[in-house]
């Protein structure tokens, strides 16, 4: 590949080579305050050219890597960012054995995580964000919770928050500018911007915390809260994981122990302001 | 005439239980699946052990251990069906 970057993310390490030097370049720069990487990458990604000659004219990037998947959507060059952070993504759900992968938002306070879980458009990406703004709560990642089979922690995994449509304009009030990557407009999920974390979650990243309370949001409906068994939430983590299966038996006895100790909650809230509060209460009650 | 069948669990020491709530979780290391099992099968899974049980046998066996309050032929069916469930997943054999 004619352009690459090295970029470490929490315990994942990734190379990621492109036949531009657009996508590089902004990864660069979105990265810029992301701790030096010193060893060997053990993630590969790679953007490529559909065809040779695609390059020049009418470019578009394919996704490939460790793992690939063959129709895999070609994104035009400008979105050459989105491109980076989906095959990261694949990556991530495809090759990654090392820890148990949540697809869930997290956020650490006094050592101990809060782990949100549930669709896109849930609002777990947006409250992980939000909070993670707040002095309270260190923002542990948006997208992928790693869990350690063998203490039951949570490991960071801290991209840049990939903000969507309406969540972009809620940060922008916050967060100052030059933390944000350029405005990704109509791509397949709506316009995107990527937010860098805070300095304060960077320097944190490889600090594990215990899970203490996981929830699954939903954004945009009536304030509530509904408790969730074991075994029902024993379902919907391994749905939430891309890897469960791949662990074998490490990863059933992390998770029997995690759905057995680790209170859990389906929560709806109206907005932002709303959900926040709720959270923070309900931290409250489960970490007295 | 062929033998009757004679069910028996998997090997206790293949299978990782673990009690949830109301369902068990069930590691199997054989076939690396993971079975959610409610009542009775976790029940029946135990009191097989380590025997290859003829039907009735079993029958008599679990009504021993547990009050089936039904009279004897429904009870003998309904284990039959709860035997057929766990050899379904793989977790008894039949032979």
């Amino acid at each position: 590949m004619k352009h690459h970057i090295k970029l470490g993310i929490g315990p994942a390490h990734f190379r990621i080579g492109s036949d531009w030097a657009q996508p590089i370049a902004q990864l660069r720069a979105l990265y810029a305050d992301y701790p030096a990487l010193e060893g060997p990458a053990n993630a590969t990604v790679r953007l490529f050219a559909a065809r040779p000659w695609r390059r020049f004219i009418r470019p578009a990037v394919h996704l490939g890597g460790d793992f690939t998947i063959p129709d895999a959507l070609p994104l035009p060059l400008s979105m050459g960012l989105l491109a980076a952070e989906m095959a990261m993504n694949l990556q991530m759900a495809l090759g990654w054995r090392r820890h148990m992968l949540l697809h869930a938002s997290a956020v650490e306070r006094n050592g101990r995580a809060l782990i949100m879980s549930g669709e896109s458009g849930s609002g777990k990406s947006t409250m992980a964000a939000l909070l993670g703004e707040t002095n309270d709560w260190r923002f542990m990642g948006d997208e992928f919770t790693l869990i350690d089979p063998a203490s039951g922690d949570a490991l960071a995994f801290p991209r840049p928050v990939s903000l969507k449509n309406q969540a972009i304009a809620e940060m922008a009030e916050r967060v100052p500018a030059e933390r944000f990557g350029p405005l990704l407009k109509a791509t397949p999920k709506g316009d995107i911007r990527h937010m860098v974390p805070r300095a304060e979650a960077l320097a944190a990243m490889h600090q594990p915390a215990a899970p203490a309370l996981i929830l699954f949001p939903r954004f945009g409906s009536e304030l509530s809260v509904a408790r969730i068994a074991p075994s029902e939430l024993f379902v919907r983590l391994t749905e939430a994981s891309t890897n469960y299966a791949l662990l074998g038996e490490p990863a059933f006895t992390a998770l029997t122990h995690m759905v057995r100790s680790v209170p859990a909650l389906a929560i709806s809230y109206p907005d932002s302001a709303s959900g926040m509060q709720l959270i923070e209460q309900l931290w409250a009650e489960a970490t007295p | 005439m062929p033998a009757e069948p004679r069910y028996r669990a998997a090997p206790a020491d293949e299978l990782k239980c673990e009690v949830l709530d109301a369902l068990t979780a069930v590691y199997d290391r054989r076939s690396g699946q993971t079975h959610l099992l409610a009542a009775p099968l976790p029940e029946i899974l135990e009191a097989l052990g380590d025997e290859a049980w003829t039907l009735p046998d079993f029958a008599e066996h679990l009504s021993a251990q547990f009050d089936l309050s039904s009279d004897g032929g429904d009870a003998v069916r309904v284990i039959a069906a709860r035997l057929t469930e766990l050899a379904a997943l793989g977790l008894v054999e039949s032979a």
